[in-house]
């Protein structure tokens, strides 16, 4: 008898086990994240909520591998990241994270193209490289900025360059900090819609968290859970 | 006890770093303490991720020791050729040296401790490309043993200070040594023989350790690593003896001084320091990769050994070419002053 082919069970993009955060406030110790756990499955989009404050930025940061956790683990692709020495953790951060901050982070004096090219400097471009830089700001709709200077854009097409620059490497997992926080309506609700298109992507599915205190993302139909983050404390996970 | 040794520059300098070794090693050690007695890296609890952390900085802790280490058997050196001048009768560092009980005892000491030192910290390098926590706990093992080994270093290094008679009328090393190797010199009998076969087995073993370390660095398996760490571990002994018997004849022209001391002076171009430095550093590379060849069990650390073994291989190779030609300097230095004649009669 032949018994059936059993596929390899695919690992969440991310799992956060029993996170906590603490620093040092001077004498005393501040804890900022409690105890959060959740997992994050490839074409999710998900919503983390939370007022100013509540540790939504830290999260993130933990699950990019860009801080470590006082306690708990961090599983990108079920490898534990957040107990990795430095070169090591920056490694699979690059090869499996793509963050967008809440400030950009763009490079002012560098184009929009130049920009986007930003994660592969250190290897070397390639022209391959130049190739996807090209396609994904004309995915965004930016194709015909490349050559802009990064200051001399507007706030939503930074917003749409920083987005090309996260995806530059293909990560498995994109962070986004307040995506929207300075966007009209319009630019909210259309990048919205592209968080969820890059979600679902038939070629290749990837999970999405998004920190923000916006209604308009959060009230997007294609969102998959809203996690509500309150004082450190994951309160309330909703489908 | 001559207390007022301790304000000679050169020994203060020595005793300074050597205590700065033992706070660091000691440092190291406390954490490797508390990782034997409590890392368990199947927790995840705020106690274990703050001994990991503590455990990177002892690695941080080591790797410092190490250098300073080091650095303390070059001054160690250096302090004993300089220190010569104050002495009558002591032409280079062996006349210092042999100058009380302690000396020699505290020269053994501190190669050793470097020595011990420059393996671990090698293996922390290994540790350092492991992408889990495999090694952290064979590691903890390793550092506790650097942290007596530098308290009994500085010790005796102290014992030795403190010993240390700048009036007396010392032995010069030719008086010592020249008289034990006149028989090394002669053309005939064991003392020949013993330069011959010391010469000779620096060699062959000193090339069969090259070749192997490259043919192991190109696919580094753990067998044929471990071949290599073994070769260089048989050509040390070789390459030390063959440095006193075989160069530092050639260097000073005379074919019975056969001190390592005086390859250290200014006179020869100092060639001791390379010379010795490079033997140093092949039998710590070769002796790094071979441990990191048995410790490297699980799939992590293989597969971070693969690199590691590669990297120290190659400079084993270069350091043990080094040595040859570094060796080879005076003694074709002479063969061309002499016109090919035979510095043996």
């Amino acid at each position: 008898m032949v018994s059936p082919r059993i596929p390899p069970l695919d690992p969440p993009a991310a799992s956060v086990r029993d996170v906590t955060k603490r620093i040092r406030d001077g004498q005393a110790r501040r804890t900022i994240l409690e105890g959060i756990s959740f997992e994050l499955a490839r074409g999710e989009l998900v919503v983390l909520r939370g007022p100013s404050g509540s540790g939504k930025t830290t999260l993130l940061a933990i699950v990019g591998a860009m801080l470590s956790p006082t306690s708990g683990e961090v599983l990108l692709d079920g490898e534990p990241t957040s107990r990795m020495r430095d070169a090591h953790r920056a490694e699979a951060r690059r090869a499996k994270v793509g963050f967008v901050f809440q400030d950009l982070q763009l490079v002012d004096a560098m184009t929009a193209r130049e920009n986007v090219l930003l994660p592969k400097i250190p290897e070397g471009v390639t022209a391959k490289d130049e190739a996807r830089a090209d396609a994904l700001l004309e995915r965004f709709g930016v194709a015909s900025l490349g050559g802009a200077i990064a200051r001399t854009l507007s706030g939503g097409e930074r917003q749409r360059v920083a987005l090309a620059r996260a995806l530059l490497l293909d990560p498995r997992l994109l962070l986004l900090d307040e995506p929207t926080a300075h966007l009209d309506d319009a630019n909210a609700r259309a990048i919205a819609t592209e968080l969820a298109a890059l979600a679902s992507d038939p070629k290749m599915p990837r999970a999405v968290l998004v920190a923000t205190h916006d209604a308009r993302v959060a009230a997007n139909a294609n969102v998959a859970r809203v996690l509500d983050l309150a004082e450190g404390r994951l309160v309330a996970q909703a489908d | 006890m001559h207390f007022a040794n301790l304000l000679q520059p050169w020994i203060l300098l020595r005793l300074v770093a050597g205590l700065v070794a033992v706070v660091l090693f000691t440092r190291a050690a406390q954490t490797s303490w508390r990782v034997l007695r409590a890392f368990n890296v199947s927790r995840a609890t705020e106690g274990q991720l703050a001994l990991e952390r503590r455990a990177e900085l002892a690695s941080t802790f080591v790797r410092v020791a190490t250098v300073v280490q080091v650095a303390i058997l070059a001054l160690s050196m250096l302090a004993g050729d300089r220190l010569s001048g104050s002495i009558r009768g002591a032409m280079c560092g062996y006349g210092v040296f042999r100058a009380t009980p302690w000396g020699f005892r505290s020269l053994a000491a501190t190669t050793l401790t470097a020595l011990a030192a420059g393996v671990v910290a090698q293996l922390y390098v290994l540790d350092a490309r492991v992408r889990g926590l495999d090694l952290v706990r064979s590691l903890a093992k390793a550092t506790l043993i650097l942290a007596p080994l530098a308290v009994v270093d500085f010790g005796l290094a102290l014992a030795f200070a403190l010993d240390l008679d700048l009036t007396v009328v010392a032995s010069c090393c030719s008086v010592q040594l020249d008289s034990v190797a006149s028989g090394a010199a002669g053309p005939t009998g064991l003392g020949a023989a013993t330069r011959i076969f010391a010469t000779t087995g620096a060699a062959i073993a000193i090339a069969l350790s090259i070749a192997l370390a490259w043919i192991a660095a190109r696919r580094p398996r753990v067998p044929i690593v471990l071949a290599a760490a073994a070769a260089s571990l048989v050509a040390l002994p070789f390459a030390l003896a063959a440095s006193v018997l075989e160069v530092a004849p050639h260097a000073f022209e005379v074919p019975q001084h056969v001190c390592p001391f005086c390859l250290l002076r200014p006179s020869v171009f100092a060639i001791g320091y390379p010379l010795f430095g490079a033997i140093l550093l092949a039998a710590t590379w070769a002796l790094g990769a071979g441990i990191g060849a048995l410790l490297a069990r699980t799939d992590a650390s293989r597969s971070a050994l693969t690199s590691f073994a590669r990297d120290r291989l190659r400079r084993e190779a270069f350091a043990w070419g080094a040595v040859l030609v570094i060796g080879a300097i005076p003694i074709a230095r002479y063969a061309i002053v002499s016109g090919g004649a035979s510095l043996f009669p």
